[in-house]
């Protein structure tokens, strides 16, 4: 193992290896900055330019690409309200906040640090658990699917920022919207009134660019002014060093948060975006002063983003391992290695483990760089939330508009943006959370398709779901994280002077 | 000398309209279009990826293949594109058969007709395997039959409606089982998975992307539809008496709309034989692990009827 990572290091330390790494953090970064681009789009539209390289280049490309698409789609998240990715998504919720109290430099210091941790924290799980992934890929069926998202859809309760019934009402209109499409139980298309283009379902990337991009701009286009909202802002667009060292202050929910992430980006057919929701609301229901949260708390920003970066190298995990794809991204990269003669599955890591090695010390070396890149010149770009909202909503709406197209390029997907843009405005008017909304929106599909297959599978035996040793465990980790909050406030009644 | 001039100028004028306009005769003239009906990195696109420049070689005129991937509601919205092009040969299709056969016949609405479309060529074929975990107790064929006769036979599958549930009916169809399909799966690799998990006791599954879990000891292959067997040991369904069975494929199949004139087809169907016959072509594939199998338009043709014809013989149950 040590003597493949030392040949793969030595296959990376070469001039190309370098330029192709550098050029991939650099890729990585700008797909992650647009709307609507992402990681898969990037490696997608560079797998034909690698052709003619050494196997080992085309490798410190992706892994340049991979490690620093999603901080890149952070930063804007953080800025502007606006994903550039899907999984950045939950960034937004106090890393927005933060921006507008002008703490953005701290905010983009915290999310690069996380990332990095969070990104060589997956990619040591990954090396340490190559000799087991089989057993732990195998271990996860339909039962325990469903019972990951039923700990998704349980965190809820403790999304809805105090406000119970508004939250609730949200995460149903969520679950609702994750069921128009296709049905693959009954073989029929439901809520899609007709309209080819939602037999795919309601798409996630251009309804989070609406909910949370547009949904912004119509709102700063409304106030005027600029993102920042304090006065006192002036001229210090500092604290990236504060967010560094939030990082390290916060170091068990790194630690939580980063082991979150390789985990669900091991289990093939959930991912990252379902790793940095889980991620914010677990860090959420663990913490002390959970009504912080969305309005600007930097634990809300660093769970995220350190989950997000380690299912990098938790979702290779399967995709080296076994041939399976971690996620859209991965199944996209199995391309790429079979266009190099790497056939991905159980024999890849033995016949090929020198150029193996190369990609996944490319993925360490890429979340520092693109750490570094970032963090030098968060200075410039936070000066993009002071500006005035004439400028900055035209040309965020046109980037934001632009990217859904660019996606699938599909004319349906701006509509898409835009009808959702204005329901995320409505939302934040009416002062409805969106996060439970995403939420349901993004597990809802995994709940009752793993539902039905279980039910499938035993004969509609209820018992599955706890005659099965993870299951039973998720089941009860469910339990006791819909217990506690009642416990607490039972406890707090009954003690009201510890309760002060 | 004046008298001769005019003549020629009539003689001209007379070729030119015997043989039609210069444009015809010069097809192609500008870019052709590919259309992927798929996102990027899938099987499709990896071949589409691969021909592309050699096609471009092939062809005459010095145009370029430009590839261009319109992924959509399963594959159908790229083809429908092509489909209602102009039939002037700047407008070709990678085809999924039966994956563009299967939704009109359980009653989804499409707006194309394989029957009419124009096919161009095959370039990949893909045969099925029927499946067991390697843990599993049944070894053979046979013990199979006998575990059918008994229980009912679970399999996974993507969905009611899709290709791989009507492909699995067709297949227990033949066979003379009733199987239970578990439905929800998204793709291969997920139904490959849910084999090796035991989540059903048998599947069916392409070949092509099964071989390394059967190689690496995971999965094991009772019968295939490909004769001679492609796995040593393994049966064939046409060597135990099942030719229905033999020549279950999913072939990857090139397509113009329909009404595409003759000369133009066959510009369009040369080009990609002579690509599939171009060693630096088959060097490429053979790195890539990505097999060709070529057969031109008229083949490809006789290929999709013959799919069809299976699939309508169990056309009743292919609709629940």
């Amino acid at each position: 193992m040590f003597d493949g990572l030392i040949h793969g290091l030595s296959l990376i330390v070469t001039v190309q290896g370098i330029i192709m790494l550098v050029l991939g953090v650099m890729v990585g970064l700008i797909f992650g900055v647009i709307p609507g681009l992402g990681g898969t789009t990037a490696i997608a539209l560079f797998i034909p330019l690698t052709y003619g390289m050494a196997p080992q280049d085309a490798m410190a490309l992706a892994g340049g690409i991979m490690g620093a698409v999603s901080f890149g789609g952070s930063i804007t998240a953080i800025l502007l309200n606006t994903p550039g990715t899907a999984p950045s998504a939950a960034t937004c919720f106090d890393g927005y906040p933060l921006a507008q109290q002008g703490k953005a430099g701290m905010a983009i210091g915290a999310a690069g640090m996380a990332s990095s941790v969070g990104g060589i924290f997956g990619v040591a799980i990954l090396v340490a658990v190559i000799p087991v992934a089989k057993t732990l890929v195998l271990a996860f069926g339909p039962a325990e699917f469903f019972m990951m998202a039923l700990v998704g859809l349980a965190s809820i309760a403790a999304s809805t920022g105090g406000m119970v019934l508004r939250g609730l009402i949200s995460a149903a209109a969520g679950l609702l919207m994750a069921f128009v499409g296709y049905d693959a139980v009954s073989g029929g298309d439901r809520f899609t009134l007709g309209f080819d283009y939602l037999w795919d379902g309601i798409p996630l990337v251009p309804t989070l660019i609406g909910l949370f991009a547009i949904a912004e701009m119509i709102k700063l286009s409304i106030e005027g002014g600029t993102v920042v909202r304090t006065k006192e802002f002036g001229n210090r667009i500092v604290g990236v060093g504060e967010g560094v060292i939030a990082v390290v202050r916060a170091w068990p929910t790194v630690l939580r948060c980063s082991a979150l992430g390789t985990f669900i980006g091991a289990v093939p057919g959930v991912g990252g975006t379902v790793a940095s929701f889980l991620s914010y609301s677990m860090t959420m229901q663990l913490s002390k002063h959970p009504e912080r949260f969305g309005k600007g708390e930097i634990l809300g920003v660093i769970g995220p983003e350190a989950a997000n970066n380690a299912k990098d190298g938790g979702s290779l995990i399967p995709t080296l391992a076994f041939g399976i794809p971690g996620g859209a991204e991965m199944a996209v990269f199995l391309g790429l290695l079979v266009l190099h003669g790497l056939d991905p599955g159980p024999m890849l890591l033995i016949e090929h483990e020198a150029v193996m090695f190369s990609l996944i010390v490319a993925l360490t070396i890429s979340c520092i760089v693109a750490t570094i890149i970032g963090l030098a010149i968060t200075r410039w770009l936070s000066l993009i939330t002071l500006v005035d909202v004439h400028i900055l909503v035209p040309a965020v709406i046109s980037v934001s508009l632009v990217g859904s197209y660019a996606l699938n390029g599909k004319i349906e997907d701006v509509v898409m943006a835009a009808v959702a843009g204005v329901l995320g405005y409505q939302m934040i008017k009416y002062n409805y959370p969106r996060v439970t909304m995403v939420i349901a929106l993004v597990l809802g599909d995994l709940a009752e398709r793993s539902f039905h297959q279980t039910m499938q599978i035993a004969d509609n035996d209820w018992s599955i779901f706890v005659t099965r040793p993870i299951s039973l465990l998720l089941l009860l980790l469910i339990v006791v994280s819909l217990a506690v909050p009642i416990l607490r406030y039972t406890w707090a009644r009954r003690h009201p002077v510890q309760a002060g | 000398m004046i008298a001769g001039l005019r003549l020629g100028a009539v003689a001209a004028a007379v070729a030119l309209a015997a043989f039609g306009t210069p444009a015809k005769a010069a097809y192609p003239e500008k870019d052709i279009t590919f259309v992927i009906p798929f996102s990027p990195g899938g099987g499709f696109d990896t071949y589409v990826r691969l021909i592309a420049p050699f096609v471009q070689k092939h062809l005459p005129n010095k145009v370029n293949v430009v590839i261009k991937n319109v992924p959509g509601a399963g594959g159908r919205k790229g083809l429908t594109e092509v489909y209602r092009a102009k039939p002037d040969g700047y407008n070709i299709v990678i085809v999924n058969v039966p994956g563009a056969m299967v939704p009109p016949l359980v009653g989804q609405s499409v707006q194309y007709d394989l029957e009419k479309i124009t096919w161009l060529a095959r370039l990949s074929f893909d045969s099925y395997l029927l499946t067991v975990p390697s843990k599993s107790p049944i070894k053979t064929f046979d013990e199979f039959k006998k575990f059918a006769a008994s229980n009912t036979v679970k399999v996974p599958s993507t969905g009611s409606g899709s290709t791989a549930h009507a492909m699995t009916k067709v297949f227990f169809g033949v066979l003379g089982i009733k199987g239970q399909m578990v439905t929800g799966y998204k793709g291969t690799k997920e139904m490959t998975l849910a084999v090796i998990r035991g989540d059903t006791p048998v599947g069916i599954l392409p070949s092509e992307s099964t071989r390394k879990y059967i190689e690496a000891g995971d999965i094991r292959a009772l019968l295939t539809t490909e004769d001679p067997s492609d796995y040593p040991g393994v049966p064939t369904a046409k060597g135990i008496g099942l030719a229905d069975l033999n020549g279950l494929f999913i072939h990857r199949l090139v397509a113009a709309p329909p009404g595409l004139p003759d000369p133009v087809r066959k510009v369009l169907s040369d080009a990609f034989t002579k690509a599939m016959a171009d060693p630096e072509l088959q060097a490429a594939a053979k790195k890539a692990n990505r097999p060709f199998a070529p057969l031109d338009g008229a083949q490809a043709e006789a290929a999709v009827n013959q799919q069809l014809k299976l699939y309508l013989r169990f056309k009743d149950d292919l609709k629940d």
